[in-house]
């Protein structure tokens, strides 16, 4: 179709001859549209061994490989996020927290290289994950 | 002009009065648009992935592809080992030069440009709480050929819901983007940015690496010489693991929470 949908420019900007940059939105691109937002959350109860372990997973409900985003806090209500994959190194050991999305769930993950110093037994991670209904594959 | 533009809430909030993390569109704000997408396949260091051609580096992320699994890039992996991630310039999104490669993935390349300073705009920052949410509600615009009475939700270009409530569709919206040069020396870390938005926002941080010698922008989290970035309710932070080389970052705090 030639010529179809909605433009809004920037205040001052004339919407029929603004450029691109001027459109605070426009129908002509596509938006990221986040589908699904939730938490997960996992209590180690004991001192995880060397390796890689599943922690849990949540249905996105979609039939196909989706794009997200995924931030990462420790303790019951994190004050301190980040944006996954986060690496933490504590003396020799490093743990990896990070995450995958397959068509059916996100995934969630856990991996360490050695056991050297006890750090994750009793606390608490939290995963907040942003499922978008735009494909990531 | 004293009052004009579009906004939508989201699903049970009130359009008037609630608060600008609970909008799904308006039009005094900046909001990420998709300028192109697509996936690669067989790209190795230093290929170019995509042209974009606009002119500026513009904001972008990429998901590695890893047989039916997507992950986020740029990453460190299971094995503990940095992966390299495509990173863009002016012209072209292009793979790192060097070290491990994922070599199959999905981009998205949005319009809006990563090394300009975006002054925050904020007009209702009081949480509201959400009110009745009903069936069908909102507006949606479908991608050109498609039916937009018909279209699944990745074949339009915004909606401001969807008929079930725990799947509302929502929209980046960016608060700031804050750039600037971060300098060699004995300790010019971290480079912090306000935002005092009261919650935990997504923040995406970018890096111009003088480290690398690179002229493009990568999107990081814990990678190479820097921590992951931290994010509290009034600040996020960037950590070097060691004294960089002069380079440039850009840091996006969008609208939305991550809390």
């Amino acid at each position: 179709m030639a010529d179809y949908g909605i433009k809004i420019s920037k205040s001052g900007v004339d919407v029929k001859t603004a450029g691109d940059d001027d459109l605070i939105f426009t129908t002509k691109y596509s938006m990221l549209k986040i589908a699904k937002v939730g938490t997960f959350s996992y209590l180690f109860t004991s001192e995880p061994g060397v390796g890689c372990v599943t922690l849990g997973t949540v249905a996105h409900g979609f039939d196909y490989v989706p794009s997200f985003d995924c931030f990462f806090g420790i303790d019951p209500t994190p004050t301190v996020w980040r944006r996954i994959p986060v690496r933490t190194i504590i003396g020799a050991d490093t743990s990896v927290h990070s995450a995958y999305c397959n068509d059916i769930n996100i995934v969630f993950r856990f991996c360490r290289n050695a056991q050297t110093v006890p750090f994750w037994n009793g606390l608490t991670v939290n995963y907040k994950y942003y499922i978008f209904a735009d494909p990531g594959s | 002009m004293g009052d004009w533009g579009l906004k939508v809430s989201q699903q049970g909030y009130d359009v008037k009065t609630c608060a600008d993390k609970e909008m799904l569109l308006h039009s005094s704000f900046k909001h990420l648009k998709i300028y192109m997408e697509g996936s690669f396949t067989g790209k190795t260091a230093g290929q170019t992935v995509a042209t974009h051609n606009l002119g500026y580096a513009p904001i972008f992320c990429v998901l590695a592809w890893n047989s039916s699994q997507s992950r986020l890039l740029p990453t460190i992996d299971e094995d503990y080992l940095n992966y390299e991630c495509p990173r863009i310039s002016s012209a072209n999104l292009i793979q790192s030069s060097s070290g491990n490669i994922r070599t199959a993935g999905y981009y998205y390349i949005f319009q809006e440009q990563l090394n300009q300073n975006y002054s925050p705009v904020s007009i209702q920052p009081t949480t509201t709480s959400q009110g009745t949410q009903v069936a069908d509600y909102g507006m949606k615009s479908s991608k050109d050929t498609y039916d937009v009475k018909t279209a699944a939700v990745k074949n339009l270009i915004m909606t401001s819901g969807r008929k079930a409530a725990s799947e509302q569709a929502k929209l980046h919206i960016i608060h700031s983007i804050t750039t600037g040069t971060y300098p060699t020396g004995s300790d010019p870390w971290p480079i912090t940015i306000t935002h005092n938005l009261g919650y935990i926002p997504m923040v995406w941080w970018f890096l111009k690496e003088g480290e690398y010698g690179d002229s493009r922008w990568a999107l990081i989290t814990s990678h190479g010489i820097v921590s992951a970035p931290t994010i509290d309710s009034t600040k996020t932070e960037i950590n070097f693991d060691f004294e960089p080389l002069p380079g440039n970052y850009a840091c996006v705090i969008f609208k939305d929470p991550t809390s």
